[in-house]
């Protein structure tokens, strides 16, 4: 597969229709009408999505897609951070997607990516995420492969029309993918509200059976997409953090400018520079780090990918916390409300973090990490 | 219970003079046992939602047993309690899961009452303070009065027997529940931002008045923004003398903060924590579970230094010593623990720790709950909600002001 990365023009054309889009559709008011309603629609800008030709971008050009460069997918994550999306952009269009795109079936692969970017299908990864300890496994029977296993907190479980089961041969230790759309696969699922309002769901496959023609890829191919896509979640989760952290630093800064107390505006006093020095520097460090592991998708190896996942992972969830809780603190009451953005970024950083460490365990070993 | 009874004697102090308080703790614990509506202690302890009732009937439950105001003066209906009594009764009531006591009317407007008011008001407010009939709030910050509160606008004209009020109030806390508002107006424009300040007592039925809901971001109704419009106040509702204002607030800010560091419900939230990360664990790896005991421990030991310090704080306090600034060390050591025992608290739900929904802990079996995601509401509302404590009270900024502007002068 080659990824072409974006020319600088199609690259800020794509920016300027994104930051309209988010503008115009993510207004935090109407983010917040869309929440209130019952049952939540998360779907209703992913027509909107699929028209602005952005659904494409995760994927190469040979596959009908926008080039599929990791940096520049990090980018578009990065500018519609911004807006907070309630649409599975992340976890169909990229994690989903990447699986997709691995496909070794050309023609039904080619039709599949086709749905995808036309906006018509939404297809989730179970399973396999690596930071928990969520593996999936089956069984082959003369019906199939009968599924068994729990997963914890799977966004959109229930809105996903398609499945793509990651489960381990029970026989053979071979990974597996099984590609199921939903209305023939069923799996008890209980849903909940995450913190920033997207939904998710925790699974149990008690063996149930999908058909032998569910398979999609096995063995090392499988589990080279599987490690392809893993990078690309925490590539995409981390570039989404650090989009939300520009807002965040960008509204402190203005807030510090702005807000007069004891006559000066408090952006004055040193002590409160300092700290939104440190939040500077926070975000520019997080974004450094995610840069580098949206790169080590175009020209890393398998190791830097590895080690990258973690260590992006590790620096974000700290700079997260930090400004996430700086930037409330520094709003005063105004950072406590629900009327006003700062605490509904931060709340994405929590949802978004605790994301992460689904997909990256702490368990990387320093000490025999090749130099 | 059975670990924070084993937490007894760290908590015990070697020497004690005025009273027994081996004895005093005992019998708090058995009164709270007793008393308490055992709906009220499953909210509590199981970080529920609690409704105005739930604090009614808990403060009245006190009230009879004459402890609700147990620290104001005997001729007023209290007990003459020492700050190491309150202090041990306060602990005590936490560690048992007893609501906390809002403070606005016998913490604060209560004891500016009978140190500055005039037996008229004393007569006409203590008792329904003391007995929780009346329920108060409290008027101060305003949006550009904030950590800069002798900035405040709200106006007051005086009129013949009574002052015109106009203006608004900021996180007016519990205001949709109040009878009435002890309230800081400007009387006077002066040249000095702290003269010209009074204080003032509003019945929140008066016309003219509109309280606007505020949430806040964990979903909930705690606060309020107030507005006046032309609301017409007796003038015999001034407390202290006219332009007083500051003097009064900076007497009530003081008591707010005496007991601000909340150890006894920080004690049993380490205890809760404790039996969420056992509940998690079993889904860790060797490896995770000792990078979460590690951190563990730290948060531990810095909760048992926060006690101790509060403990030679109320010695020092009980000695007649004031270093003016302890009620300012306590709030930000106690806020900030607050906020990183809550963050540790989350994230050992794993990934569940991203969940959240504020109707989740309207009723129902909260942190006992056997969904991860209902034991999450209860856990990141505890979170959330710990990010006010480093904004309200006087934010953890100007705490630090005060410590700082004390200790160079």
């Amino acid at each position: 597969m080659t990824y072409t990365p974006l020319d600088s023009e199609s690259k800020s054309i794509i920016e300027s229709t994104l930051r309209r889009f988010v503008a115009e559709s993510y207004d935090l008011g109407l983010r917040r009408a869309r929440l209130s309603q019952s049952p939540i629609d998360y779907l209703s800008c992913w027509p909107v999505l699929a028209e602005l030709g952005i659904l494409a971008a995760p994927f190469p050009e040979e596959l009908g897609g926008l080039g599929g460069c990791g940096s520049d997918v990090a980018d578009i994550v990065q500018t519609l951070a911004k807006g907070m999306l309630l649409e599975p952009f992340i976890e169909s269009a990229v994690i989903a997607g990447s699986i997709l795109a691995d496909g070794t079936n050309a023609v039904i692969r080619q039709e599949l990516i086709e749905e995808l970017i036309g906006g018509s299908c939404i297809s989730i990864l179970l399973g396999a995420r690596g930071g928990l300890p969520d593996a999936l496994r089956c069984e082959r029977t003369a019906a199939g492969y009968a599924v068994y296993g729990r997963l914890a907190v799977v966004p959109f479980a229930a809105q996903a029309d398609v499945w793509l089961i990651a489960a381990v041969d029970a026989e053979s230790g071979n990974p597996l993918i099984l590609r199921v759309p939903r209305k023939h696969a069923t799996a008890a699922c209980q849903h909940f509200q995450l913190i920033d309002g997207l939904p998710a769901g925790d699974m149990l496959f008690d063996g149930q059976v999908m058909p032998e023609s569910a398979v999609w890829l096995e063995g090392d191919s499988a589990k080279r997409a599987l490690d392809m896509a893993r990078t690309r979640a925490v590539s995409a989760y981390c570039s989404d953090a650090v989009g939300v952290m520009a807002s965040l630093v960008e509204m402190t800064g203005e807030y510090l400018r702005a807000r007069v107390q004891f006559g000066v505006n408090i952006g004055s006093f040193q002590a409160l520079q300092h700290r939104f020095a440190d939040m500077h520097i926070a975000y520019v460090e997080a974004r450094a780090i995610a840069r580098a592991l949206a790169r080590s998708i175009d020209d890393g190896t398998a190791g830097d990918q590895a080690w990258l996942r973690f260590a992006a992972t590790s620096v974000i969830e700290r700079a997260a916390e930090k400004i996430g809780h700086e930037a409330i603190q520094m709003h005063g009451g105004m950072g406590l409300t629900e009327e006003f953005g700062v605490s509904h970024y931060n709340a994405r950083l929590v949802a978004v973090t605790r994301m992460l460490r689904t997909w990256v365990g702490p368990e990387m070993a320093p000490l025999d990490r090749d130099q | 219970m059975q670990q924070i009874e084993n937490q007894e004697s760290e908590l015990v102090p070697q020497s004690h003079n005025e009273f027994d308080e081996i004895d005093f703790r005992k019998e708090v614990r058995q009164f709270v046992r007793d008393n308490l509506a055992s709906e009220t202690r499953h909210k509590v302890e199981n970080g529920l939602y609690l409704s105005k009732s739930d604090y009614v009937a808990w403060q009245q439950a006190l009230h009879r047993k004459g402890w609700f105001a147990g620290a104001w003066p005997q001729e007023f209906g209290g007990s003459d309690w020492s700050v190491r009594q309150e202090h041990a009764f306060l602990q005590e009531c936490a560690l048992n899961a007893a609501p906390i006591i809002i403070p606005y009317g016998v913490n604060m407007v209560g004891p500016v009452l009978y140190t500055f008011g005039t037996e008229e008001q004393k007569r006409e407010y203590l008792p329904g303070i003391i007995s929780s009939d009346t329920w108060w709030c409290q008027g101060y910050s305003e949006p550009n009065a904030g950590s800069d509160l002798a900035a405040l606008t709200t106006t007051a004209v005086r009129d013949g027997d009574f002052f015109v009020v106009n203006g608004t109030k900021m996180w007016t806390t519990e205001a949709h529940w109040a009878d009435m508002m002890h309230c800081l107006v400007r009387t006077e424009k002066t040249a000095r931002k702290q003269q010209g300040i009074t204080f003032l007592l509003i019945d929140m039925k008066t016309p003219g008045i509109t309280v606007e809901p505020i949430v806040t971001l964990d979903g909930v109704h705690h606060t309020n923004q107030v507005f006046f419009d032309n609301v017409r106040v007796p003038a015999k509702n001034v407390v202290g003398a006219e332009g007083d204002g500051w003097k009064l607030a900076k007497f009530l800010l003081a008591r707010e903060r005496s007991f601000i560091a909340d150890t006894g419900s920080k004690m049993r939230m380490m205890q809760q924590i404790k039996v969420t990360l056992r509940q998690y664990a079993q889904a860790l790896s060797p490896y995770q579970r000792a990078l979460k005991e590690a951190a563990l421990a730290e948060l531990d030991a810095s909760l048992t230094a926060l006690v101790a310090l509060e403990r030679e704080y109320v010695d020092e306090w009980m000695a007649g010593r004031d270093d003016g600034i302890g009620a300012s060390v306590l709030k930000v050591r106690g806020s900030e623990l607050l906020q990183r025992m809550t963050i540790f608290w989350r994230d050992a739900l794993g990934p569940h720790g991203a969940a959240y929904r504020a109707e989740d802990r309207v009723g129902g079996e909260g942190l006992n709950a056997k969904e991860p995601w209902i034991q999450a509401a209860a856990v990141n509302y505890g979170y959330l909600y710990a990010r006010c404590w480093s904004v309200f009270g006087g934010s953890n900024e100007i705490q630090r002001n005060i410590i700082s502007a004390t200790l160079l002068r």
